[in-house]
């Protein structure tokens, strides 16, 4: 199929796309990278009346760092970022679960924060800003707001994103001395939809798991440092309380399992990666 | 038209072997005048966690009389081959109980890439045909077949079960890895 009819804006400036989001709300949307936009209008299940490509705003593209934060724009694409020299160092993370982001051919098309707006249940870079308490800074023609990952995604493919705002970055914490990452991901090939996600972070007091794939968005929860059956009861609870369905690609036991097992390898590998 | 002092030398033969002369007396007629020969082994992997197969050798030895092109021997092979890890591990027709077709899309219907098709072991063993003037038995997808057996055989062995359906997807081979799940309710 071929998407509907729309009208094409390229923003010359921040203003101009704000004043265009202001006058058409829901009727219009952002387009980026396009991975994920445009195949959602080819099967007509987004009809926007404008597309509005925020993609030649040159202080959107920009990869930042104070030391303590990492601030992406809305317009570096993920390979950039997979290749920027101080990923590893700066977000050990990121660069464990971007790899997992699609195909090296999307990822040189798709954005950062693009991933971030589609909020797809399964999507890698969402469940990395959950773990690592992120944050999405939002914009409109009246106001600029941060809103922390935890309560941006709301839903399936739904966010705390007005309808006149826009993604203008993401802000991600910098590694923190003391700290250890892991990402673990299964799907059924090379560049699949996860069927289940798992980010952990280590710290001296306890340790932080995301889980992406299996409930409406990602969902994260906070454990003391806990072992042997102890941790075994807490992930048995969580994979539980993800209200796991069955599909054609996995049914909702084996899900659970996935949590429950993927989740206590993501969480032994993120502290034996403490430093 | 060419004239004819210019036109090249040529000529058209027509040849078929007695064996496939139709029909018989008895009115019968051989549709195949020989048959290539397939065996294939191979040593896989079964993740205990996630059920995944992991192929980490497979040969597949054929018999195919004179190899006459061994690229495009090779290349109906592989094919073939590609075409099998894909019966045994992602295609499937699926319908829901009440008939719905699930895999319309290559979304759901799921096509093995270059990323899970290993590159196997191909050998030859060349015994020639005696009613081909050139010992040729032909090669066509024969893995199609050898394959999807080869790789479920393998499976099997490993979770020491008698059968298995195709395709082995991850969550139907952990359904025979992991203990039964504790009902439990939600919390």
């Amino acid at each position: 199929m071929k998407p509907a009819r729309f009208d094409y804006l390229r923003a010359g400036t921040l203003a101009e796309a704000h004043a265009t989001l202001a006058s058409e709300g829901e009727d219009a949307r952002v387009l980026a990278g396009g991975q994920s936009l445009v195949p959602m209008l080819s099967m007509r299940m987004a009809r926007p009346k404008v597309l509005i490509d925020i993609m030649h705003l040159p202080q959107l593209a920009k990869i930042e760092s104070d030391g303590n934060t990492i601030h992406i724009g809305a317009g570096v694409r993920q390979a950039k970022l997979l290749a920027w020299p101080e990923i590893h160092e700066r977000q050990p993370l990121l660069a464990a679960a971007l790899p997992w982001v699609g195909h090296a051919q999307t990822r040189s098309r798709g954005t950062v924060c693009g991933s971030v707006a589609h909020a797809d249940p399964s999507a890698e870079i969402p469940l990395a800003l959950l773990a690592l308490k992120g944050a999405i800074h939002l914009s409109s023609r009246q106001r600029q707001r941060r809103v922390p990952a935890a309560d941006f995604f709301t839903g399936m493919m739904s966010t705390a994103r007005n309808d006149d705002e826009l993604i203008e970055a993401v802000e991600v914490p910098c590694h923190t001395p003391g700290h250890g990452y892991a990402f673990h991901e299964f799907g059924r090939r090379h560049g699949d939809f996860a069927i289940v996600a798992c980010a952990a972070v280590a710290h001296a007091d306890g340790v932080r798991l995301a889980i992406g794939g299996v409930a409406d968005c990602p969902a994260v929860r906070d454990y003391p440092d806990l072992t042997d059956t102890a941790l075994d009861d807490a992930l048995e609870g969580f994979s539980w309380e993800l209200d796991a369905r069955d599909d054609l690609h996995a049914t909702e036991s084996f899900r659970r399992n996935l949590v429950r097992q993927l989740g206590r390898a993501a969480i032994e590998e993120a502290r034996r990666c403490r430093a | 038209m060419v004239t004819e002092g210019n036109q090249a030398l040529r000529e058209t033969v027509f040849w078929t072997p007695p064996e496939l002369t139709p029909p018989t007396d008895a009115d019968e007629v051989n549709s195949s005048l020989c048959h290539g020969f397939i065996f294939d082994f191979c040593g896989v992997e079964v993740d205990r966690i996630t059920g995944a197969v992991r192929v980490d050798k497979y040969v597949t030895m054929h018999d195919c009389g004179r190899v006459l092109h061994p690229g495009m021997v090779a290349g109906q092979i592989t094919g073939g081959f590609a075409q099998g890890v894909g019966a045994a591990l992602y295609e499937e027709f699926a319908y829901s109980p009440e008939g719905a077709f699930l895999t319309g899309t290559f979304v759901d219907y799921l096509l093995p890439t270059t990323t899970e098709v290993p590159a196997p072991t191909i050998l030859h063993v060349e015994t020639l045909s005696p009613f081909t003037p050139l010992g040729a038995k032909g090669v066509g997808e024969g893995n199609c077949m050898s394959t999807p057996v080869c790789l479920a055989n393998a499976v099997a062995d490993a979770l020491g079960i008698a059968a298995i359906d195709l395709p082995m997807t991850p969550s139907k081979l952990a359904a025979h890895i992991h203990p039964p799940e504790h009902a439990r309710g939600r919390s």
